[in-house]
């Protein structure tokens, strides 16, 4: 079990039943590919939290990523939250006028 | 940054557009109760047009095709009704198209020049573009539509799934539209696939509408999209839209309509339904979706080949008949049967490769006729005269190289008939004919020749007219009775006009000289036929194709002679009686025609042994040919004679045989002509002196004319 802090070689880290998905640099159409299979691992877990803050980049197409595992997500029944999110992010998703609900106040995995 | 290769293949298929887009605008005028398929296709055209320019960011083009496709659009709306003048219009508008692209071919770089002309027109279509939207604010009992300038804009956005790939982001479009208004409300959808297993995170899966208020024109936000209007499907409505609008847009939406119709209604996006329909004249109801659909080419059955490729196919599908040939002449020499029949076997498939390489450059001829209804159209109404113009066998087909060739001769000649050929409608009527003029042009196949005929029920053309003016131009010289085909023929002659008043129609220096010259260059021959009053056809012969031609082989002298085995009828041994050699004719069945002997012609010696006749035939014209020798049939892939053979007479072509040698190519028209010609001339002479002998002219059989 590795700790919920970001790791940079893998997107992914698993603390029992949250799944964090700690994603940084650029979340565009060159590297959806390679994050694809990791982040959809996350849905193994019933509670998945996106951390966005370390990304300088990001793109729709990086971002519908993100949507789709949302929507899997929720049709699977399991949560997805964004802990931390970016300003770019938040300005894609204004424009797009969507939301990913942010993860409930305490920080701490009950 | 353009890549010049699909920048020709971009104006080759705008030209085409063009041109169906005219044809289109023909009958409309022709039958005003237009149909939606015919309106829906004009919108398309422009559209087509307009999107492809996109690519290549000629913007002059885009806008200028974009204001038509306005008009079209409202036109296939019923918004609009299409009279003469919007037709006019349109046809003017068409032909600025053309210009335009024309202008982008030379310099794909720089702008087009704004004009009067061209703003003149943009006015005018702007006119029936907006005529609808200036008067819809009036009446505005309209609920969330605020006035006609600006508004509330409904931008519903398909997007192609490679559209990630292709470097679009929609971020950027809702970015661009912020900068000329402001998005009021956002609904974006995500439709992944139901497997997640099927995701492919480079593929868009997204759809966007929006409610957009701006006072931009239609062309700055269309602008948004212009680069993906052609793979994604963008659909704009315009403020106040009416309700059916969007129920149309539902409809081609995909997927249940009335869900989205329920969605657009919970997003606030639907107008009330209740919209009383009132005539679209009027102008009254507000304006219409403005659709860019997918510019899908109806015409996926074809497929472009450049024209050299296929030159090159067709080149080696020439050797390969030569070297079947010649494979053929060898198996027969080693008296193999089985051999022979297995050569035989492939030479038959070789012919009828040969066959199907040749109908790959075969076109319908209505790529050049279909040039004609506006332009009759357009020089009948200069001239004010009713002409009616008829099409028959559009469908013929025609080598494409010929296309080209073809189509100013005809202009030239269609020019004439209606500016010299037809009457104005007094003197129509005068002579008790119907005021409206009629012209056909019709193509036909005619002993292995495509024939185009151009008829007009005009006046005919007046034989002593013809020969006052070559006597005064010192064309011919007095004395000689000629008959009515020379006297026509005297119109193809250089630096020949009938007309008493050069106008701007026709007449403008290129003479029925050129006319022919074009036509000869293409192995054709042209005649005139023409009853004074009745009006005059002018018949245009031309070879199927320029490239391969079934053959007769004949020997004289032990040189290689071929004709065109299409226009032999028979062959037989010379006869030994029932010659004149003296007026060279000999008696076929009771009916004597004129002969060419090609010894005679060639300048050889008499022959010792026995001869033989071949009968060909061109068009209504017969003569015999003598030659030493028949050989039978034979594949010639034509060669053209070098500028040095370019005077030779009787001569059109060479070829390469199986065994090698050089065969010349006998230009039949050609003799044919020259046989009818000499015929003439020593029957006349024949009855001189036969009148001075006092010998009555009726004991001997002649004939005095060609037909």
């Amino acid at each position: 079990m590795s700790e919920s802090s970001s790791e940079f070689d893998t997107p992914l880290s698993i603390d029992g039943q949250v799944a964090t998905l700690t994603l940084s640099g650029e979340l565009t159409i060159s590297t959806v590919d390679d994050l694809k299979d990791e982040i959809f691992m996350a849905l193994n877990c019933p509670e998945i939290r996106i951390d966005l803050q370390g990304i300088h980049e990001i793109d729709t197409c990086g971002l519908q990523l993100l949507l789709v595992l949302a929507h899997q997500a929720q049709l699977q029944g399991k949560q997805c939250s964004l802990s931390r999110s970016s300003p770019l992010a938040e300005d894609l998703l204004r424009l797009f006028a969507l939301s990913l609900p942010p993860t409930p106040s305490p920080e701490v995995a009950p | 940054m353009i890549n010049s290769d699909t920048l020709a293949v971009f104006f080759d298929e705008a030209y085409e557009q063009c041109d169906l887009l005219e044809s289109l605008l023909l009958t409309l005028l022709e039958q005003p109760e237009q149909k939606a398929d015919e309106l829906n296709a004009m919108f398309r055209s422009a559209h087509t047009i307009k999107g492809s320019a996109g690519l290549f960011a000629l913007d002059s083009l885009i806008g200028f095709a974009h204001v038509m496709e306005n008009v079209l659009d409202r036109l296939r709306h019923d918004e609009i009704v299409s009279d003469q003048a919007l037709v006019d219009i349109l046809l003017q508008s068409n032909d600025h198209l053309r210009d335009i692209l024309a202008h982008y071919q030379r310099t794909p770089e720089a702008p087009y020049p704004a004009s009067p002309h061209q703003d003149h027109l943009i006015a005018q279509l702007e006119k029936y573009a907006s005529c609808a939207q200036a008067t819809a604010s009036a009446p505005a009992s309209n609920a969330e539509a605020p006035p006609a300038a600006g508004g509330t804009w409904h931008i519903f956005l398909r997007y192609h799934p490679d559209l990630f790939r292709h470097g679009f982001d929609p971020a950027s479009f809702l970015r661009y539209l912020c900068k000329i208004g402001q998005i009021e409300h956002v609904n974006t959808e995500i439709i992944p696939p139901p497997l997640l297993l099927d995701y492919d995170p480079t593929l868009c899966y997204l759809r966007h509408e929006l409610a957009f208020s701006s006072t931009a024109s239609a062309d700055q936000i269309h602008a948004a999209f212009e680069f993906i209007v052609d793979e994604s499907e963008i659909d704009l409505l315009p403020p106040a839209s009416p309700y059916d609008a969007f129920v149309a847009l539902a409809e081609r939406y995909g997927g249940p309509a009335a869900q989205h119709l329920a969605r657009w209604q919970a997003l606030g996006y639907l107008p009330p339904a209740v919209e009383e329909k009132t005539a679209p004249a009027e102008g009254a109801e507000p304006a219409p979706p403005q659709k860019a659909e997918k510019g899908k080419a109806e015409g996926s059955r074809f497929i472009r080949i450049d024209a050299a490729k296929l030159d090159a196919l067709i080149n080696r599908v020439g050797e390969l008949v030569i070297s079947s040939a010649s494979s053929r002449m060898r198996a027969k020499e080693t008296g193999d049967s089985e051999m022979i029949q297995a050569v035989e076997v492939l030479s038959q498939l070789v012919e009828s490769i040969r066959d199907d390489a040749l109908t790959l450059r075969m076109v319908p001829i209505s790529e050049i006729f279909n040039r004609f209804p506006r332009m009759v159209h357009d020089v009948s109404q200069r001239l004010g005269k009713d002409i009616e113009l008829n099409l028959e066998g559009a469908d013929t087909e025609i080598d494409k190289s010929m296309v080209e060739k073809l189509t100013d001769p005809l202009m030239h000649i269609v020019r004439n008939a209606i500016d010299h050929g037809i009457e104005d409608a007094v003197s129509r009527v005068a002579q008790g004919k119907p005021a409206r003029g009629h012209l056909t042009l019709k193509a036909y196949h005619d002993t292995g020749a495509i024939v185009v005929d151009i008829r007009d029920d005009g006046r005919g053309m007046d034989k002593a007219k013809i020969l006052a003016k070559a006597q005064e131009k010192g064309l011919i010289t007095e004395g000689r009775p000629l008959s009515d085909q020379e006297i026509f023929a005297l119109i193809f002659l250089p630096g020949f006009s009938t007309a008493d008043q050069v106008s701007d129609i026709s007449g403008r220096g290129v003479g029925m000289d050129v006319v022919r010259r074009n036509i000869e260059a293409l192995r054709g021959d042209i005649e005139v036929i023409s009853l004074p009053g009745q009006g005059s056809t002018i018949r245009i012969r031309l070879p199927l194709t320029l490239a391969i031609i079934d053959g007769f082989h004949v020997e004289v002298d032990n040189a290689s002679l071929v004709l065109p085995l299409d226009m032999m009828s028979e062959c037989m041994e010379m006869p030994s009686e029932k010659v004149s050699s003296e007026t060279r004719q000999i008696c076929l069945r009771d009916e004597w025609i004129p002969y060419v002997s090609l010894r005679e012609l060639f300048g050889l010696p008499p022959s010792t042994g026995a001869e033989y006749v071949v009968i060909v035939q061109a068009g209504q014209m017969t003569a015999g040919i003598i030659v030493d020798r028949l050989v039978g049939d034979i594949q010639a892939v034509i060669k053209p004679l070098g500028h040095l053979f370019r005077s030779l007479r009787g001569i059109s072509g060479s070829t390469i045989m199986g065994n090698g040698r050089l065969a010349l190519i006998l230009d039949i028209p050609q003799l044919i002509q020259l046989a009818n010609k000499r015929e003439r001339r020593l029957v006349h002479q024949r009855h001189l002196g036969l009148t001075q002998d006092g010998i009555s002219p009726e004991s001997i059989a002649t004939r005095t004319s060609s037909n």
